[in-house]
Parts: C-alpha cells; sequence; structure tokens
C-alpha cells in the first residue's frame, strides 16, 4: 500500500474515533502522525532537475570481453536527500564489477560519477536509459524520472582463425584470389600443358614432353587463382535452432562469423542472408570493413520463425548464377528440396550444419526411450545428409561437442570430391 | 544502526502499550500485545515487508482503544510514537538494500534519523500538549474544527499522491 496513503487512513480513523468517541486524547493521538506527513511535504523537492551522461570504453567487444561504462549524473535542481539512480541495463548484460545502481544524497549543482563492468553475451544492446527515484528524507513521495543517455554496444561473436576453406565455384571473378578458376594461366597447380608462346618462362617448359615430340616445344600451364562470390546464409529458424530452453544458434553464428572472417581474408566477395523471423541481407563486399559489417550484424540477429515462408527459403535474385552458397543450418528434412533446387541451378553449395541431435541428446537423461528416439533421429539425420552429398552438395556435420576449428580443419581445408556421375 | 532500531522500536512499542493495559490491571490485553509484538519481529527477520504497516496499525489501534479506556496517556502514546518509528525504520531499511558497497549509507542513515526522531519527538511534545489543553468546545465547534482538519489533511493528502504520480 502507498505510504501516503496508509499515513492518511490511520490519521482519518483516529479522527474519526476521536470524534465519535469525543475524546480529545485521541485526536491527541493522531497529532504526530499529521507532523509526520507535514514534514514529508515540506522537504518535497519541488523539481528534479536530473542529466545523465554516460562514455563506454568500448562500444564494440567480442563475447566474453569486459565493458567498463562510466555514469555521470549531475543535478541542476534544488538538493535531493536520497536519490536512487539505477542504471537500466537489457537483459542479456551482467555486471561483473562494480555496481549499475546508487544511492545518494545529491546537494544543489552537485554530481556524481561512477564506473561499473559488464559483460554479456552477444547481441545488441542500446543503453539509454538511466532511472531516478526522487524521494525526500521520509520517503512517502517518490518521484521517478528517466534519465536518457546515449549509448549502445555490440557484442560480436568470437571470429575463430581458419587456415583455408576449399570451394569451388563454377565461376570465379577476374581479381586473383584463392580460388582454382578451372582456366590454364599463371598459379600453383599443374593444370594443362599447351606449345610455348613468347613470353613462357623457361621454366615452364615441359622437358619430358618436348622430348618425345621434338618438332615443338610444350610449356606447362597453371591453375588461375582467383577471388569469388560467396553467398553465406545462416539458418535462423527457431524450429531448427531451439530446443526448450536450449539454442543451438550460438553455434551457428560462430562458424558463420569463422567462414565469413576465412573468404574475406583470401579476397573473395562475401554477402551475408540471415533468414529467420524475416530475412535480412548484408550486401556483398570485400575486405576488413565488410568483415566488420558482417560481424555487427551477426552480433543482432536472433532466431525466429518467419510468418511468410514456413520453409527454407533462399532468394536466388541475391547471389551471382553458378557462385557459391554457404548454409550454415542444423537442417531438417524438408530442406531437402531447396537445397537440391540451389545446387540443379548450378550453385556450388556447401553445408555446415551444427548437429542438433548430438546437442539436444546431451541435455536428455539416458533412458531407454531417448536412446531409442535419438538413434531414429540420427538416422533419419543420416540418410538426409546422404542424400544431399549424393546431389553434389559438400556437408560438413559437425559434433557441436566438438570445436569448430577442428571441424573445418578435418572438413574444410580439403576440397570435396564429388560422387562419380555427380553434376560439377 | 537502521538494523538494530528497526528491531528494537517494535520492542519498546509493544513493551509500552502492554505496559499501560498491565498496570491498569488488563493482563489478557497486555498478552495478547505482546504476542503481537513477537509476530512482528517474527515477520521484520524474515523480511515480510508488508508486517510494518500492519504493527504500526495494531499499536495505534491498541493505544487509541486504551485511551478510550482512559488508561495511561504517557505510556500509550509512547507506544504509538515507537510503533512510527519501528514503521518508518522498516521502510527506510527496505530502500538502504538497494544501495551499492560504494554509496555512503551510513550519512544517509545518520541524517534520516536525525531528522526522524526530530519529527517523532516533535509529534510527541505535540500530543503532550494537546493533552495538557483542558478546553471543551462545544460539539458544534468540534465538528466544524474537525471537518476543517479533515479536508485539510485531505488536500495534503490528495496533492502528495497527484505529485508522485
Amino acid at each position: 500500500m502507498n505510504r501516503t496513503f496508509f499515513l492518511a487512513l490511520l490519521i482519518f480513523l483516529l479522527l474519526f474515533l476521536g470524534l465519535a468517541t469525543i475524546r480529545p486524547s485521541i485526536v491527541a493521538l493522531a497529532l504526530p502522525l499529521v507532523l509526520y506527513l507535514l514534514a514529508g511535504l515540506w522537504r518535497l523537492p519541488e523539481q528534479v532537475h536530473l542529466r545523465a551522461e554516460r562514455s563506454l570504453s568500448a562500444e564494440r567487444v567480442k563475447t566474453g570481453d569486459d565493458v567498463s561504462v562510466t555514469l555521470k549524473v549531475s543535478n541542476s535542481g534544488s538538493a535531493l536527500e536520497e536519490v536512487l539512480l539505477e542504471d537500466q541495463i537489457p537483459g542479456g548484460l551482467e555486471v561483473v564489477e562494480g555496481s549499475a545502481r546508487r544511492l545518494i544524497a545529491l546537494p544543489a549543482g552537485g554530481s556524481i560519477t561512477w564506473t561499473y563492468t559488464l559483460r554479456g553475451r552477444r547481441g545488441y544492446y542500446g543503453l539509454k536509459k538511466v532511472q531516478a527515484t526522487v524521494c525526500e528524507h521520509l520517503g512517502l513521495v517518490r518521484l521517478e524520472q528517466g534519465l536518457p543517455t546515449d549509448g549502445q554496444l555490440y557484442i560480436i561473436p568470437p571470429v575463430l582463425r581458419l587456415r583455408r576453406v576449399a570451394i569451388q565455384p563454377r565461376r570465379t571473378r577476374i581479381f586473383s584470389g584463392t580460388i582454382p578458376a578451372k582456366q590454364g594461366g599463371s598459379g600453383v597447380e599443374f593444370f594443362d600443358v599447351r606449345e610455348y608462346q613468347q613470353g613462357d618462362s623457361p621454366r615452364w617448359i615441359n622437358w619430358r614432353l618436348t622430348a618425345r615430340h621434338p618438332q615443338n616445344v610444350y610449356s606447362n600451364e597453371f591453375e588461375q587463382e582467383r577471388a569469388a562470390d560467396v553467398g553465406l546464409i545462416l539458418d535462423g529458424r527457431k524450429r531448427t535452432n531451439d530446443f526448450g530452453e536450449r539454442s543451438i544458434f550460438e553455434n551457428s553464428v560462430l562458424a558463420t562469423a569463422a567462414l565469413a572472417d576465412t573468404f574475406l581474408n583470401t579476397g573473395n566477395r562475401v554477402g551475408l542472408l540471415f533468414y529467420g523471423r524475416q530475412v535480412t541481407w548484408t550486401m556483398p563486399g570485400y575486405g576488413k570493413i565488410q568483415s566488420e559489417r558482417i560481424l555487427h550484424d551477426l552480433s543482432r540477429l536472433e532466431p525466429g520463425d518467419s510468418h511468410n515462408f514456413s520453409e527454407l527459403y533462399v532468394p536466388r535474385h541475391l547471389f551471382p548464377s553458378r557462385s557459391q552458397l554457404v548454409l550454415v543450418s542444423p537442417l531438417i528434412s524438408e530442406d531437402y528440396d531447396m537445397l537440391a533446387a540451389l545446387r540443379m541451378s548450378g550453385y556450388h553449395v556447401l553445408v555446415v550444419s551444427p548437429d542438433p541431435v548430438s546437442f539436444e541428446a546431451d541435455a536428455l537423461a539416458e533412458t531407454h526411450a531417448n536412446l531409442l528416439a535419438r538413434r531414429i533421429v540420427q538416422l533419419q539425420r543420416a540418410v538426409l545428409l546422404r542424400r544431399l552429398c549424393a546431389t553434389g552438395i559438400h556437408v560438413v556435420d559437425w559434433d557441436t561437442s566438438e570445436p569448430f576449428e577442428k571441424i573445418a580443419k578435418r572438413d574444410l581445408e580439403q576440397r570435396m570430391v564429388l560422387p562419380r556421375g555427380v553434376l560439377r | 544502526m537502521t538494523r538494530f532500531l528497526r528491531f528494537v522500536c517494535p520492542i519498546l512499542s509493544v513493551g509500552l502499550l502492554a505496559a499501560g493495559y498491565f498496570l491498569s490491571g488488563l493482563d489478557w490485553p497486555a498478552v495478547g500485545l505482546l504476542v503481537v509484538g513477537v509476530l512482528w519481529i517474527v515477520g521484520l527477520a524474515l523480511r515480510w515487508d508488508w508486517v510494518s504497516p500492519l504493527g504500526m496499525f495494531a499499536a495505534f489501534g491498541a493505544a487509541a482503544l486504551g485511551l478510550f479506556l482512559d488508561l495511561s496517556p504517557v505510556l500509550l502514546i509512547s507506544g504509538a510514537l515507537f510503533a512510527l518509528l519501528a514503521w518508518d525504520l522498516a521502510e527506510f531499511s527496505i530502500r538502504l538494500r538497494l544501495a551499492s558497497p560504494e554509496d555512503d549509507v551510513a550519512t544517509l542513515e545518520k541524517s534520516h534519523l536525525l531528522r526522524l526522531v526530530a519529527v517523532v519527538l516533535a509529534g510527541g511534545l505535540l500530543s503532550a500538549f494537546a493533552l495538557s489543553l483542558r478546553l471543551k468546545p462545544s460539539f458544534e465547534w468540534t465538528i466544524i474544527l474537525m471537518f476543517f482538519a479533515v479536508w485539510g489533511i485531505g488536500r495534503v493528502v490528495d496533492w502528495l499522491l497527484t505529485k508522485q504520480s
């Protein structure tokens, strides 16, 4: 119950009793309460003029890093006897050192500055308000005021350094890079032999073939290495990522960040499509700026279900034909048709799939029913992955209990050898 | 300091009220008040925030009843004043829970206690002064004075609640 209201109720009751019983002593009993009420009224601050300023040690940090927040609150109004200042910290952030709350007396013209340290999980956080609750010294009246501040914090996912990711799109760009272009020219890997042409280095001459056909001189040709267009697609559907309280989405984000960084470091042009509640598209680009852009976008993403598309939807007009697509998704059986259609359209598709079965099974008790269910779902998943491989899609099955670097080293550094008869 | 006083004040309040009843030969109401006092202390120890308003309400009710029965006004009003102190300190300690370790809680406590004691002492003196007056206003004057008192307090409360909202 409100304190003022409670006090007033008691005073009225005593006055009424005093009147009803014609006892002045009961009325006298109400006098200390009346005085208490008036004392609260007397010391009530007329107007609250508080201003808050915020500074952050960094606006962009990696997951697990600490950020120092410094707040300065100045009082340009009358003296405040009891002020509770509370920084409104969004969910997902936690205070690891110091306090986001101060209870102080603030004189007229005075100010307070304090620092505390935050840590949080991946995300974008707006730190926009400090809540001030002002009381007079008896606490009868509480005036609340939100003090606007500027502040935003990006907590980006950790970026794992991968040595290389072997991809082989059918079309490359004109700029040099590390993707074999299936064209002869200058490079490292042997590609073909042709007749010696003016300007060829003598070191390229294939002496063995020239000896066999002395009427001509032959020189080796090397496979050109060029940059490629890489479209990263991150699956953020709730139905594929969330399992009760747990979500495998963070693993997908981790893998996407590592892949984006690796592709950009090797000179490719990379774009990111996020498919969750809505489709979010990061325009393709090169280099460090693009890497930052992708990390910023990754920090904001949360899984959600689209109201428009119940199944995986990849807008093909966003990706150049015959380019490389990399889908990071836990996968469900219904995704096969879409992926097969992409493959048939000429895209080279690489799927990195965090294994949802082992992820979910880790949290379940090892009962007979659970083990049986796990086995059935694992078989279904194995069938799906095998069907995708048969379509010519390179699938990396990632058991999330193992670090992604290890999986990448094992399954992504080598070129995929497609099964015989599969469209290249 | 507040932590200590918020337990002492209910004990003194209930003790003084019970003494007022006990000295007039009303043993069972005194025992009943002591039971209320025990429940009040237990509630405070268990951090039941609703127990202080109830305790204060009970203490003022007991004081009013005692005054109606012509028991010792000094003991009863003193008991009621300590109940007011206990209620205020319980609320204040709830607010202090929100303080961070860096806050200067001791200074806040000191200034609050000084002002509270001053207000309660002034209230006690005012009550004593009112009791010492032997005015015999007519019933009509009493009604008129009461009406203005209720109207004035009602305005104050309304203003405070409006300001708060």
